[in-house]
């Protein structure tokens, strides 16, 4: 049994010197027993006690003066060793003055009590400033927070369930389960379309598991206790989930770790587990999770987490770990998102394979007809549809139906262009043609200032918000009304209605080949390291790292109109993402680009990159293909076609430039004035429908480009559509100016 | 109500055994009462907001209060508080209490089992037992279905009955932590 190291208080003065030592080794001591004794010096005032009558008394003279104490022992046990001798000085408290023997280290404490000896540890510390608490201050098992181990203890537990993973040949996976595993609404129109086999999307809903979980109340008009109400979720299970728990619960041990409540959780573990084969009693929730915004694999494994891998569909939540298989996220309940996740910050350049079915064309063209100018109006609308009003400060897009269905218009519009390379690679289609809408998370910025704690309860509030609003304004029902209206205008020959749910997501498969791939290599790995007898064990991240860099390994990616204006590009989700696989991200056009990804063929920064020939320009789905298969896929079918580059007033082969050119800069400086001349401000587009994105396309352009010209500027009527942002590295500073200018001409007409 | 049949019935929900410690204990318990509910229907309501009260309830000095009993059931007269016209009553009842002490040896279900040990629930109070206070022979096996501890002719899981001496107990503001052990002769599995 270790001993315990014991040290003079911090509240000593110091330095003191040894006088005498009162135990010797192998000596019982008890609790608060002088061990030693010590003296020190201080500087006291001298005149102390002096009768003067003397007025104004005199300062006081201070004088070195040195005194004697003793220190007592601030546990029980027996002495192993001394660490100092009479006559040593000692300088502080972290100086180490005797080793003990305890009975017990108390180092598994459970409510306040010593599991091992059942003492009490909870008191205050003693005059000793030693505190029996604070030797047991990690939390590692899954239910209860109450339970806490020290570090040594920790050690001891991870050591013995590595050993036994080792011997099962297992490795640990930590799972997520909102839009990870599963996908969950509270929008009752959901339960509607389940009992009516007559509903288009009845095919889709039919094995929708239902469940409800007592809510309180937001507010109790009555003054009395809140009412608790009975709020139905209606679960999707992600295709493939079952024989994807199945094969990967004989390689790992499955954990889950969500930010939700206990009991959704446990509702949850209910319907993908009934038997709790796959994971038992391991269920992490927010409610044990000690944190509201991050999650931590040291919460489950504290010292050592070279065995375990993640899946989650967010990567910021867990500072992208290298532990994270981050896996696309599954939308199946067009613009919910994740209703457990205002607690979470927003997910800053989120980017989802967007891709919907070309039918969702006619909800958009009914919308057009409808609503007029009204997009056009507004300049801040994100091109891929990640994007909501930036005005709106309400968190979930579901909470406000109209921006719900504006978004999902948006992301139809957007990405007519992908239409064509859907047709013609059926293995993009079948991976992403759901009607993804990324969900639109917009934290206020007054809670993003609150601390976590005051934080909760308005976090609470504003799901409970959201979750009553999406049982009231049925975002789905309404959705689904505007597509049947828009397909009985079009074609009224055909009978059938068409269905807003599509169900063919196949991450799962692609996610299960990625661990079983892991697992494999873990384990060849140790096979290798217990041939060599090294006693080294192998690390996930490691395997991870090299499985996943390759894929995009020496690629340079330039992105345009893929990551709203005012993320950091760098730190956007998708870059983050791109880099785990190797990949290297750039804000401006140079000659290292390999690979343009761009929303549509006319931004700026496709056209300016169109003169490098050796660049690629490729569809945000590529990324996508690559990224949850694991291997770089021809890019063929993802290209944008060059006509749709070129149709944009780029027809001039002429500026094209060879890759060997050595000056980029010169070229930069030819390139303007034709960048210039081709500036499409306005009308000279080819479809009137892609102003928006084109001009937001710009914005991020302007944003990030530093060798924008400023000529440009002449145009004011986008200096006054660009919003001001602040993140920016490159952009903000000018934006700035821009802004201040327009200030200031703002004033002068007043 | 009958208290008896009350008192088993709550025993029941909370899957007690009677033949732990208990007592009866006269105590008091002062409500406030608001002037709407002054009238015929008083005293019912006095009983059943104190029923609501302090039953299922922990006190740091008594335990758990498990049952309020019919009699002696004494609400008094009550006194109108002044400015604003709530009356304050002195109740005093018997209830039954149920303090668990260190070294009593009591019977659990076993609640949640993980490596680091198993809580068992007894009564309402739920009781730790680490891995060290389980006997040797009795591993921790993750990967049963539930997990749990196997020797060669027992196995502790959730939902199994064990019988455990609590060796700490530790009242907090409304609700108490013991911890047990199972280490040494005649405890364990029953």
């Amino acid at each position: 049994m270790e001993s315990t190291n014991i040290a003079l208080p911090a509240s000593t003065i110091f330095p003191v010197e040894v006088t005498a030592i009162l135990k010797g080794a192998g000596d019982e001591i008890e609790k608060f027993a002088p061990i030693l004794t010590f003296k020190y010096w201080h500087e006291v005032e001298d005149n102390i006690g002096e009768e003067t009558n003397v007025f104004p008394k005199p300062p006081p003279t201070m004088v070195r003066k040195e005194f004697f104490s003793n220190f007592e022992s601030p546990v029980k046990g027996q002495i192993d060793n001394w660490s100092i001798k009479v006559g040593d000085m000692i300088e502080s408290a972290d100086q180490i003055v005797a080793a003990v023997q305890e009975p017990c280290t108390h180092a598994v404490q459970y409510g306040g009590m010593c599991a091992w000896c059942g003492a009490s540890v909870a008191d205050e510390k003693d005059y000793t400033d030693f505190s029996n608490k604070d030797r047991a201050p990690i939390s590692m098992s899954h239910s209860t927070a109450g339970l806490t181990v020290s570090l040594s203890e920790a050690q001891r537990l991870e050591e013995g369930s590595t050993k036994q993973l080792l011997k099962q040949r297992k490795l640990i996976l930590v799972v997520d389960l909102d839009q990870t595993v599963i996908h969950v609404t509270v929008d009752p129109t959901v339960g509607e379309w389940k009992k009516d086999p007559s509903n288009p999307n009845y095919d889709a809903v039919k094995d929708v598991r239902v469940f409800s979980l007592e809510e309180m109340t937001m507010v109790s008009y009555d003054g009395g206790k809140p009412v608790p109400q009975l709020c139905y979720y209606y679960v999707k299970l992600r295709p493939h989930l079952k024989e994807f728990l199945e094969v990967v619960s004989e390689k790992y041990e499955l954990h889950i770790y969500t930010m939700a409540t206990r009991a959704y959780a446990k509702a949850i573990a209910e319907i993908i587990d009934p038997d709790g084969r796959y994971f038992g009693d391991r269920i992490l929730s927010r409610d044990e999770s000690g944190s509201l915004t991050q999650k931590s694999l040291q919460r489950l494994f504290p010292v050592d987490t070279s065995m375990v891998a993640i899946i989650d569909d967010r990567g910021d939540v867990w500072k992208w770990s290298k532990n994270l298989i981050r896996v696309v996220p599954y939308d199946f309940f067009v613009g919910i998102g994740d209703i457990n996740s205002s607690f979470l910050p927003q997910r800053a350049g989120m980017v989802t394979p967007n891709k919907p079915p070309g039918k969702d064309e006619r909800i958009e063209e009914l919308d057009d007809k409808k609503e007029g100018n009204e997009q056009e109006d507004n300049p801040t609308t994100e091109s891929n549809g990640t994007n909501e009003d930036k005005g709106k400060e309400i968190d979930n897009g579901e909470s406000d139906e109209d921006s719900d269905k504006k978004e999902h218009d948006k992301k139809v519009e957007t990405t007519e262009g992908s239409e064509a390379d859907e047709k013609s690679d059926p293995e993009t289609t079948e991976e992403a043609t759901k009607p993804s809408s990324a969900p639109a998370e917009k934290a206020s910025p007054v809670a993003n200032m609150l601390s976590l704690d005051k934080a909760l309860p308005a976090a609470e509030d504003e799901r409970k918000c959201s979750l009553e609003a999406q049982q009231k304004d049925r975002p789905l029902a309404k959705l689904q009304s505007d597509l049947d209206s828009a397909s009985s205008s079009e074609d009224e020959s055909h009978e059938e209605r068409h269905h807003l749910l599509v169900d063919n997501d196949n991450e799962l498969i692609h996610v299960q080949k990625a661990l079983l791939k892991l697992h494999e290599d873990y384990y060849k790995d140790y096979d290798d390291h217990v041939k060599h007898h090294e006693d080294i064990l192998p690390d996930v991240q490691d395997i991870l790292s090299s499985l996943t860099y390759p894929v995009f390994g020496g690629c340079v990616f330039l992105f345009s109109g893929i990551i709203p204006i005012g993320v950091n590009i760098q730190h956007a989700d998708i870059s983050m993402w791109v880099k785990k696989f190797g990949a290297t991200v750039v804000e401006d056009v140079s000659k290292q680009v390999t690979h343009v990804i761009a929303a549509s063929g006319n931004t700026r920064k496709v056209r300016q990159a169109s003169r490098y020939k050796r660049i690629k320009f490729v569809y945000i789905s590529w990324i996508f293909d690559c990224i949850s298969q694991w291997k770089r896929v021809p890019v063929e079918g993802h290209e944008i076609p060059q006509q749709e580059i070129n149709e944009n007033g780029f027809s001039d082969g002429g500026e094209h430039v060879d890759d060997d050119d050595d000056d980029d800069d010169d070229d930069l400086e030819a390139a303007q004035p034709f960048s210039l001349s081709n500036m499409d401000w306005g009308d000279e587009l080819g479809s009137s429908d892609d102003d928006e994105d084109e001009e937001e396309a710009d914005h991020a352009d302007d944003e990030g480009s530093n060798k924008r010209s400023h000529d440009e500027d002449d145009d004011t009527d986008s200096l006054t559509k660009r919003p001001k942002t602040v993140d920016e590295n490159d952009g903000g500073g000018e934006g700035d100016d821009d802004f201040a200018a327009q200030l200031e001409a703002d004033l002068l007409d007043m | 109500m009958d208290g008896r049949w009350r008192l088993q019935r709550s025993l029941a929900q909370r899957g007690c055994q009677i033949s732990t410690e208990l007592t009866q204990k006269d105590l008091t318990l002062s409500l406030t009462l608001h002037p709407s509910y002054f009238g015929p229907q008083m005293g019912q309501y006095l009983r059943s907001k104190l029923l609501a009260d302090v039953e299922g309830t922990c006190t740091g000095e008594f335990g758990y209060i498990l049952c309020v009993l019919d009699q002696p059931f004494d609400i008094g007269k009550g006194r109108v508080v002044p400015s604003n016209g709530s009356a304050e009553f002195t109740v005093n009842y018997r209830a039954i209490v149920w303090r668990p002490f260190k070294n009593e040896v009591v019977d659990a279900i076993v609640t949640n089992v993980n490596k680091m040990g198993f809580f068992g629930d007894v009564g309402p109070l739920s009781v730790f037992v680490s891995s060290h206070l389980i006997p040797p022979d009795m591993k921790f096996n993750p990967s049963a279905n539930p997990p749990a501890y196997v020797s060669e002719d027992q196995v502790i899981e959730k939902g199994s009955r064990v019988r455990l001496k609590i060796v700490g107990v530790r009242a907090d503001v409304g609700e108490m932590f013991a911890i047990g052990t199972i280490k040494e002769d005649y405890l364990g599995l029953v």
